[in-house]
């Protein structure tokens, strides 16, 4: 590491104590119950788990009591701005939504794929995959090369009942709809009161500063931080 | 869900808290990978914890006219999810079969943070099977540690088990009606 590189790291460690400090001085100053205060690893990840502590009560004046404190001290946080504007009020159904945005002729292909509440049941589409839900034995076929039925959907292809990617959509930011871009995530699992698991996944991040780990990666990781094996689980 | 707002009570003080019950999308999965494993109680075994949400949602998406899955959010965070299969296997004959239900793990114990989730996400299943022509019947397996809530709500248990053991419930369309109109009674479904 040469001295700019030195510089650099001083710099970002000048910076995250920064924020650290200012974070605690904040929930001191509105009364944060210091129970709920989880630690300071990343900014992101402590406004996140922060919003989520207040959303489920553990401050008088829920969010808006830490949104207006942070509004003040950190006016560029974008974990808040992108979860006020996330936040599901009592409004519009998903219904009525999707009526408005047919009207202003802005509905996405996706939001079109599953009617949400279809008034009749139309005929099953369902083809060559009898066997779906018979994943255990899936595997095992697949393991000794067998060929198995399998079903295209859009960008999907089925095979055994898996449902593999043929072409992968990137989903939009659930927080703020923004695209998203691959990054690697850093996951802590929480395996026993005092042992925690900390596992780096692939994922995506977005410009509002939210991290998604992948979804199957994070099944994977999940299966391994507990020494399970990553079978599709059956109820 | 439908025309009718949906709502869920946070017990620490009570407070009714808006809720959305929707088709499930991709962005949906993304928010169970990120919040939900990482948040099962440490020491605790959930029999649903393994479950692949993300793969069930694209399941459904893939076969939309067999498969159905609808998510539960509130607080800006995904409550809970309910896999449905609403097309062959029976449906004809016992009405919507419901696969899978699963709530947030923070509403669960030791947390149980918010309350009627699980009752929405079974309300879900009922109101597609209405909306399908099943005027609300509906089956499922059932989880051992989860047979006394269908015993509670007027479930009717099938003789026998199911293939892999666990006992079977479904709904007549009367017990439906009566488990939705409970709902709208304690104020977790509204007419707009």
């Amino acid at each position: 590491m040469d001295t700019t590189d030195d510089e650099a790291l001083i710099d970002e460690r000048a910076r995250v104590l920064a924020l650290r400090e200012g974070a605690m001085a904040l929930l001191e100053g509105i009364g944060f119950p210091s129970q709920y205060v989880p630690e300071f690893v990343t900014a992101s990840d402590f406004w996140r788990a922060i919003v989520y502590a207040a959303c489920d009560g553990a401050l008088e004046g829920d969010v808006e009591t830490v949104a207006r404190a942070a509004a003040e001290r950190f006016p560029d946080n974008q974990i808040f701005e992108g979860y006020l504007a996330s936040r599901i009020e009592a409004g519009p159904t998903y219904r009525d939504r999707l009526s408005e945005a047919r009207v202003a002729e802005e509905l996405e292909v996706r939001e079109t794929t599953a009617p949400p509440w279809p008034g009749k049941r139309s005929a099953a589409d369902v083809g060559h995959d009898d066997h779906l839900w018979d994943t255990g034995g899936a595997a095992a076929l697949d393991i000794l090369g067998r060929r198995l039925p399998a079903t295209t959907r859009g960008p999907s292809i089925i095979v055994g009942g898996r449902v593999r990617h043929q072409q992968r959509i990137v989903p939009r930011c659930p927080d703020c709809n923004g695209s998203l871009d691959p990054t690697t995530v850093s996951i802590r699992f929480e395996l026993a009161p005092d042992a925690t698991a900390v596992q780096d996944v692939p994922g995506f991040h977005c410009a509002c500063g939210a991290q998604w780990p992948d979804p199957l990666s994070m099944r994977v990781a999940h299966a391994a931080a507990f020494g399970v094996h990553p079978t599709h689980g059956q109820s | 869900m439908g025309s009718e707002r949906c709502f869920i009570v946070r017990r620490r003080d009570e407070r009714r808290i808006p809720a959305e019950l929707r088709p499930s999308t991709r962005e949906e999965g993304l928010r169970w990978a990120r919040d939900w494993p990482t948040r099962w109680p440490a020491g605790v075994a959930f029999e649903d914890a393994h479950w692949d949400w993300a793969e069930l949602i694209e399941l459904a998406e893939a076969l939309p006219s067999r498969f159905a899955c609808y998510s539960l959010l509130a607080a800006g965070r995904l409550q809970g999810l309910r896999f449905l299969e609403v097309s062959e296997d029976e449906v004809e004959q016992y009405g919507t079969h419901a696969l899978r239900l699963s709530t947030a793990p923070w509403n669960r114990k030791p947390q149980l943070i918010y309350r009627g989730v699980g009752s929405l996400l079974v309300a879900a299943g009922l109101l597609r099977s209405q909306s399908d022509g099943h005027g609300g019947r509906m089956h499922c397996s059932s989880l051992p540690a989860v047979e006394q809530f269908h015993a509670d709500n007027g479930m009717k248990r099938f003789e026998g088990l199911d293939e892999e053991g666990l006992a079977r419930y479904r709904f007549l369309a009367g017990p439906a009606r009566v488990f939705l109109a409970r709902l709208r009674i304690a104020g977790y479904l509204q007419d707009p």
